[in-house]
Parts: C-alpha cells; structure tokens; sequence
C-alpha cells in the first residue's frame, strides 16, 4: 500500500492530478505574492535534480495532502508550496527545524535541504496533522 | 532548539523503514531458532530458581506438582519465603549515596520543568520523555534495579515514614492489588505520550508529572515501601527491566546468566497488563506512524480506545496462549499466565531498544545539552548523529535486538514450561505461546519494515 500512494504522490507532483477532486485544478496554479524567506519560487514539480517539490493547502477541514510519503534524497532541495485558508505553522521536525507562519490567503514557498538519512515529519501546528512525511534516504 | 511532536511526545525525526532483506533474515531466524528451542532443547527444566532458594522443597520431583511447595500459591504470598516474589524483600537496603544522587536529579530535572521556559523549548519535557522513560530501559539493563536506590519518591516516604514512626506505611498493601495500579500508571504514561490531545506540551507534561508525584509520594507515605513495588510506574518498570540485568542481581553486582534472574520477576495480579502495556504501547507507537493512520483525522477518543485495544489484544492472547495445555486443573489454569509473564520481558526490551535506540542517544543528547544550559553551562555541545548517519547499521541492530529479545523469550518460556505444565503436555501446552511469540516478532518486524 505504501508503494502505490507513494507513487500516487510522486504522480501528484508531476501531473498535480491525483485526488483532483479535492485539491482542485487551481491548487499548483496559485501565484505565490508572498515573499519567500528563502529559495526560489517552485516552476517545476518535478523530483530532478532542481529537487522535490511538495504541493500544501491548508483548509479549514485539514491539510492535504495528509500522512502521505515523500521520497527525498539527503541533501536535495525539498521545496513545500504552501497555500493555505488559515493562520497555522507548517513545522518541518528537521534538525534545525524549520517552520512557515501563513495567515489565511497566503502562498508561501520555502526550500530546504534535510542532511542526515531518516523521516521527517512535516507538521500543521494548528491540527497536530501530519501532512507529509519526508523519507530521507542516503 | 528542541520542538517534540505534539503526537508524538518524543518527536522529531525518526528512523528510516529496515530494508525488506534485513527483515526476511530476521524474522527467519526467529523462526528457526523458535521451533529448535522446541525441538532439542532441554527436557527438564534448567533456569528455575527453586534449588537456589532454601525452604522452598522444591527440588526436581516437586517440580511436577503444580500445587506442590513452589507452586503458583506460593509466589503470590509475601513473607512466604520460598516464592519468586521473596527475592524482593531480601533485597539490601537502599544505598544512601545513590538517594542523594537521585533527589539532585529529580531537583534539576523537575526545576527545568516547572521553572523553564513555558514552551516547547523547556528540556524538561525532553528529559521525562526521553532520559527517565526511555533511559530508564538501558539503565536497568546494565545497571540493575537501581531506581530503587535513586527514586526520590522513595526516600521522601523514608524520611516521612522515620518522622511519622510508621515506616512500613500507616495501610498494608493488599497482595490482591498486585501490580494493577503500576500497570494504569504505565497506561497513563503512553496514554500521555501517544494519544492526548497535545503531548509536547509543557503544559501536559508539568500536569502529569504533578499528578504523579501527588499519587506516588502519597500511596507511599500510607502503604509504606511496597507501594512503590507495585504501584509506581516507572519503578515496576525498572525492577522488570533489570530482572534481565546480566552483572547486577538484587542491586548488586554480580555476574550471572540473565535467564535464571528472569523467573524471579515476581507473580501478582496484574503483572501481565502491566507488561502488556509496555509491549501494546511501543506497537501502537509504530502503528501510528503509518501512512494509513496519519492519512485521516482521528479523535482523542478514538486513538485512546485504539491505544487501549493494542494493549488488551497483547495482553489478551497472551492469557490464551499461557493457558492452551492440557492436564492441569482450573485454579492451575488461572495461575499460568502470571507465571509466564516474565517470558514477555524479552520482547518488550528488545522491540524497545529497537524502537527507541536512535531517539535516546540522539535526542537524549540534546536534552542533556538544553538540562546543561538550564545550569549555565553546556554552551558550545553539539548533537553527533553518527547512528543516522549509519541507516545500515540502524537498520541490522534494529532487528538484532528484536530477534534476540525473542530468543531469549522463547527460551524463557520453553524452560518455565517444563516446570508448570504437566509432563504429558509439556511440548504441546507450550506450544500455543511459542506461535504467539513468532506473532509478537513478526508483527513488531513488519512494523520496523513497513514504519
């Protein structure tokens, strides 16, 4: 089951299709005003060398997507979008950790590289969600 | 510097999944090693405790009677002198040093809580999570039961006790509570950790705690010493843990085969639950980390029940195993899964050390930087993360301890078999628990290799 959701994610990335339902066509189009503390507005959402790009919308019923699997290499660019409905923290449970304050209406973008093999639990503060889980491998 | 998992108490990051390889080999192995114990191990009982213990009549012969001088009466009787459970009352006195060294740390760590930083960032929730539940484990491993010696709990009821001139308590401790009130103790402790509402809070944290030194300092001044026998939760767990301390048997050192000390564990109602919650607990941690649980919103209510369900399956097969034999009468039958709770120990340590390794040494390495900085120094320590670094080797100690502690389980169990069951079912009466166990390994493998 793991294998085949992770592939769902991997196939969100690139095509931004799966669950299109929920997320909404409009999810990946979003411009992201907000200043983006570090890195680079995300273009591609592709797992290449530019890194991985995860897509987070944070609605009044939750975070999607919710508990799934990234795959991320030790030292890659992990890039979350962050569009969000209401005020909350994505926490990153990395060490240092990282965290994005929104507010309601924000797009944010923030990228990082996580330097040690593990998993990384990234965090809705406001619902103790998890709404993405980074499998770092070496 | 250090912001827990809400959900998860003792956050942060965690270990990646074992590679399926290193799984398949291991739980071979357990397998295999499962049914040789069966098969050509000893036919007579060899790690029992009974020639060493005077009094007991309980030689070879008596062994075969279940209802004879070493029965399953006997170990539930305090003072009765030849039971499992009289080991404990024999033990030395606590060491006075090693009391004063406890009150400092109880001091410090219990200053950082209550007098830190009102947020995610006080050490002293790192500290109780991580040094005093998970440390605990190790610290009784190599160094015996020697929260008895540190527990500040109890020497605050010595000193009560000597003012009061009521050392022994003001109540008696009834032998029918057993150890159910540490066995709600530990649940509360996981329940905090894995299920309520906010775990990394300081705010939660400071309220259990207050709560538990209430009860535990209290239930002690009035039941005196034996309270924190069976009733105090990180106590029981400690004296559990350390009945498999190889150097150190009755908080002295000596050397000795772990397996022989492993039957002394003491038999009171209770004791299953209690274990039980230990190993259902570090189960529904796993379980709780998967995709499939993380993917939906749950309740409070609805992770404490299933919290509670995993304990009480654990729990509950393990009555039904203990008891599948045949040839034994219906009072025997109800004494057998206390006196094959011990066999569950080495499941428990093993799947914690297994679980937990990576987090004690790594985050426990920054707790005790942020504890050091609460003294004002510590400045300039930083974290090594060599085990991380390393997933390989990770990931084959993982399994190394998970079957190890299952062998030791198994044989555990096969030896106290040949002692309690009848002669005429003594392969078959056991047979029952030694599938369960391959399902306790199985089941705790698949979670390394699929959380």
């Amino acid at each position: 089951m793991r294998t085949t959701v992770t592939g769902c994610v991997l196939g969100m990335l690139l095509l931004a299709g799966c669950g299109a339902g929920e997320d909404g066509p409009d999810a990946s189009a979003t411009p992201t005003p907000a200043a983006t503390l570090s890195g680079t507005p995300s273009t591609s959402a592709t797992p290449d060398a530019e890194g991985v790009t995860v897509q987070v919308r944070l609605t009044t019923d939750g975070p999607q997507p919710r508990g799934r699997r990234v795959e991320v290499k030790v030292g890659e660019p992990v890039t979350l979008d962050v569009t969000s409905e209401v005020a909350d923290e994505v926490h990153v449970h990395s060490d240092p950790e990282v965290s994005i304050d929104v507010q309601p209406g924000d797009s944010v973008s923030r990228t990082f590289t996580l330097d040690r093999p593990g998993q990384v639990a990234v965090e809705s503060h406001a619902t103790h969600a998890t709404i993405v889980q980074l499998v770092v491998r070496p | 510097m250090l912001d827990l998992l809400p959900q998860h108490g003792v956050g942060g990051s965690t270990d990646l999944p074992v590679p399926f390889l290193y799984a398949v080999v291991g739980a071979s192995w357990a397998l295999t090693v499962s049914f040789a114990v069966l098969a050509f191990a000893w036919k007579e009982p060899r790690l029992q405790p009974t020639a060493e213990q005077p009094g007991g009549g309980a030689g070879p012969g008596a062994a075969e009677q279940p209802g004879g001088g070493a029965g399953p009466g006997a170990a539930e009787q305090p003072g009765g002198g030849a039971g499992p459970g009289a080991a404990e009352d024999r033990e030395p006195a606590r060491r006075p040093w090693l009391a004063v060294v406890g009150l400092l740390l109880a001091v410090w760590f219990l200053g950082a809580l209550f007098l830190g930083p009102d947020d995610a960032s006080n050490p002293g929730i790192g500290a109780f999570y991580v040094l005093v539940w998970v440390g605990l484990v190790p610290l009784a491993l190599m160094a015996g039961h020697v929260w008895k010696d540190l527990s500040p709990w109890r020497s605050v009821q010595w000193l009560v006790g000597r003012l009061a001139g009521r050392p022994d308590g003001f109540l008696v401790y009834r032998p029918a509570w057993g150890y159910w009130p540490a066995a709600a103790g530990l649940f509360a402790f996981v329940w905090l950790e894995l299920a309520s509402p906010d775990a990394g809070s300081v705010h939660a944290v400071r309220t259990w705690v207050a709560v538990y030194v209430v009860v535990t300092v209290a239930g002690g001044v009035v039941f005196g010493p034996r309270w924190f026998d069976r009733a105090d939760p990180f106590d029981v767990y400690s004296a559990v843990v350390a009945r498999l301390a190889p150097l150190v048997r009755d908080r002295r050192f000596a050397p000795h085969n772990p397996l022989r000390s492993l039957p002394l564990l003491p038999v009171a109602p209770g004791i299953v639950a209690a274990v039980s919650v230990l190993l259902g607990s570090t189960a529904f941690d796993s379980f709780s980390a998967s995709e499939g649980w993380q993917s939906a919103a749950h309740s409070t209510l609805t992770t404490s029940l299933v919290l509670l369900l995993f304990c009480v399956v654990v729990a509950v097969a393990f009555v039904v195993a203990s008891v599948a034999t045949g040839g034994v009468t219906s009072a025997q039958r109800r004494a057998l899964p206390g006196l094959m709770a011990h066999s569950l120990v080495p499941i428990v340590v093993g799947y914690v050390f297994a679980h937990y390794l990576t987090y004690l040494v790594e985050r426990g390495q920054g707790v005790v930087i942020g504890l050091l900085q609460v003294l004002g120094t510590g400045d300039g320590l930083t974290v090594s993360y060599l085990l991380s670094e390393h997933p390989d080797l990770l990931a084959v100690y993982k399994i190394a301890f998970v079957v190890a502690g299952h062998v030791v389980a198994v044989v555990a169990a096969h030896d106290k078999a040949l002692e309690v069951l009848p002669r005429a079912h003594r392969l078959t009466g056991q047979l029952a628990m030694l599938v369960l166990m391959v399902g306790y390994t199985f089941t705790g493998i698949y979670l390394l290799l699929s959380v």
